[in-house]
């Protein structure tokens, strides 16, 4: 009786070679997409880290704005008549109380320097007494900026870079 | 064969094994996976709304913010109103479950009052509320120490502070760091952060901040991962002409003088002739606008532009100009004050003391009314009106403040027979400070209207800095008539009521004022009120600035306008001009003695009180005018005579019969009070 089954074909070398390739480039597939989702999540934790850290330095430069403007306010009121009076009858309950004037930050030409002038030009290496004490603080004048050409009224501003 | 079948028989059961086995298997992963298909049919469609708010509510959280209102300079960028970020402490009741416990612990954290805490937020829980606030406007170091104090332990909250319920808020709170000084200018802005007075109020459209809205993702640790935030148009900032170094002086003198003249209260201007820009505005009393509860309202109110009165004498340096435009005289010309008295549609004039026959500086500078009346008889209603509009009496001057007042001047046809004689000398007519200080101001500017303003720029954010559009220059005076004015104001300060305006190392001009008030309760002129003004110059050649001080009810010392106002004048202007850098010109002059002064108001001897003379500005014989009572309404007239002893009130001045009623208003309306 013969047999219907065909005889098992022993696989030439050629054949096994074809199969070992198809490993290859599936080893290589899979390394590549594996490959491609490692740096995928990377990237997506690395912006994630960024964006988290993008927040925390918006905070801080909001912060730092807010604590700029309370010390020029602190300065300013610091400066104004009211409390310069109040200083001075603080250190000298008994001095008659001299009318503080305030010193212009327009320098006049052909004028005395003003005293806010000295105060702010003074340097650490002067030898000289301190006229008044220097308080480092954040600049007074607003900075002009350049000026845009176009600006929209509204957008909205996505700050995550994802 | 028999082997065959039993290796066959012996396959089947464990083939069926098999099967069943796995049949089994893909029995239950099939139930598996439809359990799973269910779950997930449910979870994402009945109860996907629900999830994607748990979801959402958990990463996201939306805060709406002001945008921080525009600062306010002065002219050296010094900020006069500036808004900082603060925090508002609030609690959301429904994320509380023991509102006592937590009331009990959050009082004693921030120090308020207990019950009154409970009982908030017990009816805010009741109500559904999610808003209930705690501590107003705290700054970030209170927040600082709030959020320590407050912290609770095993509670893990996104926010700040670590206390279930509590939020923070941001907030903006305005700051006026000069307190007081041009409390009026600048104005102040509500808890809603509208402006109501003063700048605030007319720039709101540029300083206000807009609501913007910020939405933040949170990571399961709390860390904000995204961020969108709504970009709107960032308010701007406006910078004014006002130097917070002038307004102090400015200030400084006018309160000193307020008080040396115990009067009521006080105004000043200093301007800059040649460009308008108003280097000082003050008013006396003033406010703190950082303190808004103690605040009297009268004071708040800004009477340099707001509040009309009679300008008295210094009002003929218009009746002089209009005469000097016509080439009516020149300044050689010499002009006959008679016996002292001119009488003009049976209303007799008369001046304090007699000046003779005079050249028109020592008339003008002797503040004589009856020359005053005469030159403007020769000019004519018509073109005494012309000039009075051309200088901007009866208008707007334009400047950018709120609730500006026009003034009172009525048309020709309007007049009385004795208007044009009346106004002449300033009476009959309501002008605002301002008014006055712009027609002095165009004197100075060689006859070209000054129109005054108070902004110097604004500046929008990311943008240059606009200033306000320039006026068109228009000639009002020849540059002849202007500097013969200006001469003439020059010899008041020398030889005539104005001696005290006399400045150390500068030359100068200008001209007194003395004006009766008019009491609205007895409808008539109270001679025993004044208002006294100064309003001057200096260089008087070339001048540089021009202030006008106004003292109301001046009650000590020398009451009219050359020494109650006029070294007022002196000490602004000798601290302003070196401040600007204006170069001296005159020479040294020392403190005048009182015995110097040539008083406008002259009070009557006792023995002359039945013909009692008067001042320049205002001369009225109350015998006289109560004899005519009856017949000719005079309440609006100069009548300036000083009782010895003020509380006995002088005869009033009542108007009567059918005439009287259109002068009777008009008198109503010049009185001293609030315009808008």
């Amino acid at each position: 009786m013969r047999s219907r089954r065909k005889p098992a074909i022993k696989p030439g070398p050629e054949l096994i070679n074809e199969r070992w390739k198809l490993y290859l480039v599936m080893i290589v597939i899979s390394a590549v997409i594996v490959a491609g989702f490692f740096l995928s999540g990377k990237q997506h934790f690395s912006s994630w880290d960024f964006s988290i850290r993008n927040s925390k330095l918006r905070k801080q430069i909001d912060d730092l704005e807010t604590e700029k403007r309370r010390l020029i306010l602190a300065r300013e009121t610091a400066n104004s008549p009211t409390e310069l009076r109040r200083a001075i009858s603080k250190i000298m309950p008994g001095a008659t109380t001299v009318a503080p004037t305030l010193a212009s930050a327009t320098k006049p030409a052909g004028k005395q320097e003003d005293k806010t002038v000295v105060a702010a030009s003074f340097k650490k290496g002067d030898t000289k007494a301190e006229p008044y004490s220097i308080v480092k603080t954040a600049m007074v004048l607003p900075a002009a900026k350049t000026p845009k050409v176009e600006r929209p009224s509204r957008t909205v501003a996505r700050n995550n870079a994802e | 064969m028999a082997t065959k079948r039993s290796n066959r028989r012996r396959k089947t059961p464990g083939s069926q094994v098999i099967t069943t086995r796995f049949l089994l298997i893909v029995g239950f992963f099939a139930i598996w996976f439809l359990g799973v298909t269910v779950r997930l049919v449910h979870l994402q469609v009945n109860q996907a709304e629900w999830l994607r708010e748990k979801a959402v509510d958990q990463r996201q959280d939306t805060k709406r913010s002001k945008m921080l209102r525009g600062t306010i300079y002065d002219r050296d960028g010094r900020p006069l109103a500036m808004s900082i970020k603060v925090k508002t402490l609030y609690a959301d009741p429904t994320e509380i479950e023991d509102v006592a416990v937590a009331a009990k612990s959050i009082a004693k954290a921030t120090k308020v009052d207990v019950n009154q805490l409970t009982k908030q937020l017990a009816e805010a829980k009741a109500k559904n509320k999610r808003f209930v606030p705690i501590i107003k406007k705290v700054d970030e170091e209170t927040v600082g120490r709030l959020n320590k104090t407050l912290a609770v332990d095993g509670v893990k909250k996104a926010d700040s502070p670590q206390f279930t319920g509590l939020h923070w808020s941001e907030d903006q709170a305005r700051s006026y760091p000069y307190g007081s000084m041009a409390a009026q200018v600048i104005g102040v802005s509500n808890l809603d952060d509208t402006g109501i007075v003063g700048i605030e109020q007319s720039q709101d459209d540029i300083l206000h901040g807009a609501v913007i809205s910020r939405r933040v993702e949170r990571d399961r640790l709390g860390r904000i991962y995204d961020e969108v935030t709504e970009d709107r148009e960032k308010p701007g900032d406006v910078t004014l002409t006002i130097g917070a170094s002038y307004q102090h002086k400015v200030e400084q003198a006018l309160e000193n003088g307020v008080k040396a003249s115990n009067a009521k209260s006080g105004m000043a201007i200093a301007i800059n002739p040649k460009n308008g820009e108003i280097l000082a505005m003050a008013n006396y009393p003033s406010f703190d606008p950082n303190s808004m509860r103690d605040a009297v309202p009268a004071n708040i109110t800004n009477h340099a532009i707001q509040s009309v009165y009679s300008p008295g004498s210094v009002m003929k340096l218009i009746t002089y100009g209009a005469a000097r435009e016509k080439h009516l005289f020149s300044l050689n010309d010499t002009i006959d004050a008679g016996n002292g008295t001119i009488t003009v549609a049976d209303h007799p004039f008369k001046d304090s003391h007699h000046v003779g026959n005079v050249s028109y500086p020592e008339a003008f500078a002797h503040s004589s009314n009856v020359c005053a009346i005469k030159t403007a008889l020769r000019v004519g209603k018509e073109d005494f009106y012309s000039t009075l509009t051309q200088m901007g009496f009866g208008s707007k001057t334009g400047i950018e403040l709120p609730a500006e007042t026009v003034g009172i001047v009525r048309s020709p046809e309007k007049w009385h027979g004795d208007s044009l004689a009346s106004m002449s000398i300033g009476y009959e007519i309501g002008v605002t400070a301002l008014q006055m200080v712009t027609a002095f101001a165009t004197v100075a500017n060689d006859g070209v209207k000054v129109t005054p303003r108070i902004i110097k720029e604004i500046k929008k954010a990311d943008e240059p800095p606009v200033r306000p559009e320039a006026v068109e220059a228009k000639r009002v005076l020849s540059v002849e008539a202007a500097r013969d004015l200006r001469t003439m104001l020059k010899q008041v300060v020398l030889t005539g009521t104005g001696k005290r305006a006399q400045l150390n190392g500068y030359t100068s001009g200008g001209k007194t004022g003395t004006a009766w008030k008019f009491n609205s309760a007895t409808k008539s002129v109270d001679s025993s009120k004044y208002i006294s003004s100064f309003i001057g110059m200096a260089p008087a050649e070339d001048p540089e600035v021009v202030i006008a001080v106004v003292i109301d009810e001046p009650k000590a010392g020398g009451r009219d306008g050359g020494g109650s106002a006029a070294p007022v004048f002196r000490a602004i202007a000798e601290q302003i001009l070196p401040e600007m850098g204006v170069a001296q010109n005159g020479p040294a002059v020392k403190e005048l003695p009182i015995e110097n002064d040539i008083p406008e108001i002259v009070e009557p001897a006792k023995a002359d009180k039945k013909v009692a003379t008067n001042s320049g500005d205002a001369k009225l014989d109350p015998t006289v005018d109560n004899k005519k009572k009856d017949t000719k309404p005079t309440n609006a007239k100069p009548a300036a005579v000083e009782p010895k002893k003020t509380a006995k009130p002088q005869p009033r001045l009542k108007p009567a019969g059918n005439t009287s009623a259109g002068l009777r208003q008009f008198s109503e309306r010049i009185e001293y009070t609030r315009r808008t």
